[in-house]
């Protein structure tokens, strides 16, 4: 018997209407709708699509709490096997929504769940726990290859078989990496990489580094005899005895330490918690991580305006990239809203 | 690693134990050299860049 999807559709490709019906609030049709029919080709009478879930992309995120659980409500009635969101290519609310729906549905109905969409949809930023993101091309004009890929990844996940590496079954790395055997030991592939590299061969990493974060690099900063200039480390100095009780590895917390009126960090008053490097250095001097006696004189000299009056911390050592992501994001709000040009990150 | 992650402007600075220190230096010649680092960090931040971009510090004082 053919396994059931549900399918999560935004209002323009749900035959609502553009952007002008981007308020257009939550629908469920019967069936297939739109380039759910051609999902529901490439599924080649394996599965078939029972309902499609439709909401406006702005009705979806002014709403976001209420929009998922009539989502969930209605993917409940259904009794989906899988749930299927998009494609969504590169637009950013219809992406964004999707990842929620996937996300969501997934673990309540505890069904699999798979979205599309361009690998730079803001949708396709890691989320924790990771859901399964087809990549796709950047418009439609690519859909029947998206379609394709997630109907594949689909059949897939509903045959229980376990899944290859991302590559090889179509879907974005979700940073999981699995211990693999191979017949021949470290050394020799390694000797056969390098060699492949030598002769200019396009040789694949075993363990690939993935850049999760794409920033724009940000204007040079123009006047630096103005700018007030903060410092921020994921070095883990801290005053000492570690008043805030910053984890030492897998940090979850960060921490801001007043500097104003010092000359330096004065050698005893401050420690380092960070569990991946040797302290001995920076337990004698500070300094040697967060230059602040190298900043005073340049503040005084007028090469800066000023050292911002507080340095914030925590401990980078086996960081969770989530939550590395988020204190980023904490810290930033703050140095932004203290009016702070630029920041210098000493990093161990 | 710092270009791989896409950190846009990078200063190859002190060990990783201590960025802006060099203990095999005297106090004074250490918070000289310390100097230095600061300002070529300072060069990098005001210099326009496209993407991950790897500066040097550039000594002008002997130990």
């Amino acid at each position: 018997m053919a396994f059931r999807v549900v399918h999560y559709l935004n209002q323009f490709y749900g035959g609502i209407g553009g952007e002008a019906q981007a308020d257009a609030p939550f629908t469920v049709r019967e069936g297939p709708v739109g380039p759910g029919r051609r999902l529901e080709q490439a599924l080649g009478g394996d599965g078939r699509i029972v309902a499609t879930l439709i909401c406006g992309d702005n009705a979806f995120h002014e709403r976001r709490d209420e929009a998922l659980a009539k989502i969930v409500a209605a993917a409940r009635e259904w009794a989906p096997d899988v749930l299927v969101a998009g494609p969504a290519f590169a637009s950013g609310r219809y992406g964004l929504a999707c990842a929620a729906v996937t996300a969501r549905v997934g673990a309540e109905l505890r069904i699999p769940a798979l979205a599309g969409m361009h690998r730079d949809n803001p949708g396709a930023q890691p989320l924790d726990p990771p859901i399964y993101i087809v990549p796709t091309g950047e418009t439609s004009v690519e859909m029947d290859a998206a379609l394709e890929g997630m109907a594949r990844l689909a059949r897939k996940l509903r045959s229980g078989q376990p899944l290859g590496p991302a590559a090889v079954d179509g879907y974005l790395p979700r940073g999981i990496r699995r211990n693999m055997r191979d017949k021949r030991p470290a050394a020799a592939r390694a000797v056969d990489l390098l060699l492949g590299r030598l002769a200019g061969a396009a040789v694949e990493t075993e363990l690939p580094i993935e850049v999760r974060d794409r920033v724009a690099p940000p204007p040079p900063v123009a006047d630096l005899a103005h700018a007030t200039i903060a410092l921020v480390t994921e070095a883990g100095v801290v005053p000492k005895g570690n008043p805030d009780g910053i984890e030492a590895a897998r940090a979850t917390r960060w921490a801001r330490y007043s500097i104003e009126g010092m000359e330096r960090l004065r050698p005893g008053d401050y420690e380092s918690i960070h569990g991946g490097y040797d302290n001995a250095w920076v337990n004698q001097d500070a300094n040697r991580v967060l230059p602040v006696d190298a900043l005073r004189t340049m503040e005084r000299e007028r090469m800066i305006g000023r050292l911002h009056p507080e340095y914030f911390v925590t401990c980078g050592s086996i960081g969770n990239p989530t939550e590395m992501r988020r204190m980023g994001r904490e810290i930033a709000r703050e140095l932004s809203a203290a009016g702070v040009t630029a920041v210098i990150l000493p990093a161990t | 690693m710092a270009t791989r992650v896409g950190a846009n402007r990078i200063l190859r600075a002190g060990r990783f134990h201590h960025p802006f220190g060099d203990p095999n230096r005297t106090p004074e010649g250490e918070f000289l050299w310390r100097r230095q680092v600061v300002e070529a960090a300072l060069r990098a931040l005001a210099a326009p860049v496209e993407g991950p971009t790897t500066f040097e510090v550039t000594e002008y004082v002997m130990r």
